[in-house]
């Protein structure tokens, strides 16, 4: 920008008559390194004011807000019911996973009950076979305690 | 599509009240700014960052009422400079003759010292010489760059006021620099 246009706007600047865009085209030009040099003395204005708007309070600065206290229940209690879904959720799926399994077992013989009675009937007429020929076996006891009898009656 | 049928629902249920979501969304935008004018008044980064505090107490306290303003930014500036305002009355109040000895003192030391520090730091202490008002205008237009609308709205002033204000702080800085030029060269 020229050099006649730049002390105008200083001028303007000095009576407060400038617009915030030429305000911005002065801080522009101030800070862009390439200043004539009668009016260096300004520089370290322009650059003061630049420099004062990046200071951040967010940086370094904790600021503690009124309702903290209150947000940090509110966060609690939501912690409180996420338990509450989370233990109901574990419940949930142990017996849903029980239930899956029995299903599966059932699944895995299905038996008409006509071909289980039969079977059953089977298994316990094996049993009462197996149970009387073990007694019969018993028989030969009797005939040790005949042979002792006779023994003892002799002597 | 149920959460935002529920959220509608919600806000048409309270449209004026501002929860702590809502608090900290507004305050997000302007506390840098309300925290920089903090420390042009008060100077001190801990009196500053206290003051931005109790602003966030003060506009907390109004939230309810927060909406209903025009602008409720510059309603929070405005909160932030008369606070620091009040604090400096204070501090003014409490100890004036000491405070007055003092700055006799600090400012020969500041002098002697002036021609160590930068540049940058001289503008600064040219700064602290200005009024409060001239401080605050200076911050509210040439730091943050706001429109004079804002400034209006925060400060009060009428605009021709705060024309003839910037003008005179403005040229009180250039005549400082100017002086501190010329001595700096010869």
């Amino acid at each position: 920008m020229e050099l006649s246009n730049i002390n105008i706007l200083l001028n303007k600047y000095f009576e407060a008559e400038t617009t915030l865009a030429e305000e911005k085209e002065l801080e522009a030009y101030f800070l862009s390194g390439n200043v004539a040099p009668e009016l260096e003395e300004y520089i370290p204005l322009f650059s003061f004011l630049e420099k004062e708007r990046t200071i951040k309070a967010s940086s370094g600065i904790e600021f503690e807000m009124p309702f903290k206290k209150e947000r940090h229940t509110r966060y609690t209690s939501k912690y409180k019911w996420l338990s509450v879904a989370a233990s109901v959720a574990v419940i949930c799926s142990v017996f849903w996973f029980t239930q899956q399994n029995k299903n599966y077992a059932n699944k895995t013989e299905p038996v008409s009950s006509e071909i289980a009675m039969q079977n059953t009937q089977d298994l316990l007429l094996m049993m009462t076979e197996a149970v009387a020929t073990s007694k019969e076996q018993l028989n030969y006891l009797n005939q040790l305690n005949k042979t002792k009898d006779k023994l003892i009656k002799k002597q | 599509m149920f959460v935002t049928l529920m959220y509608s629902e919600s806000k048409t249920n309270e449209p004026k009240r501002m929860n702590q979501n809502e608090f900290l969304i507004f305050i997000e935008p302007i506390k840098d700014k309300m925290y920089r004018l903090s420390l042009r008044l008060l100077v001190s980064k801990e009196a500053a960052k206290d003051a931005v505090q109790e602003v966030f107490v003060k506009l907390w306290n109004k939230k309810d009422k927060l909406k209903d303003y025009d602008n409720p930014h510059a309603f929070a500036i405005t909160v932030t400079k008369n606070h620091c305002l009040d604090q400096l009355k204070l501090k003014n109040n409490n100890n004036l003759s000491i405070v007055h000895n003092n700055y006799e003192d600090e400012s020969k030391s500041v002098q002697k010292h002036l021609e160590a520090k930068n540049e940058l730091e001289l503008v600064a202490e040219i700064l602290k010489g200005l009024s409060q008002q001239e401080q605050t205008l200076i911050q509210l237009k040439d730091v943050e760059q706001l429109e004079y609308d804002e400034i209006i709205a925060i400060t009060g002033m009428k605009p021709t006021a705060i024309r003839v204000a910037l003008s005179r702080a403005r040229k009180k800085i250039r005549k400082e620099i100017l002086k501190k030029h010329h001595y700096g060269t010869v």
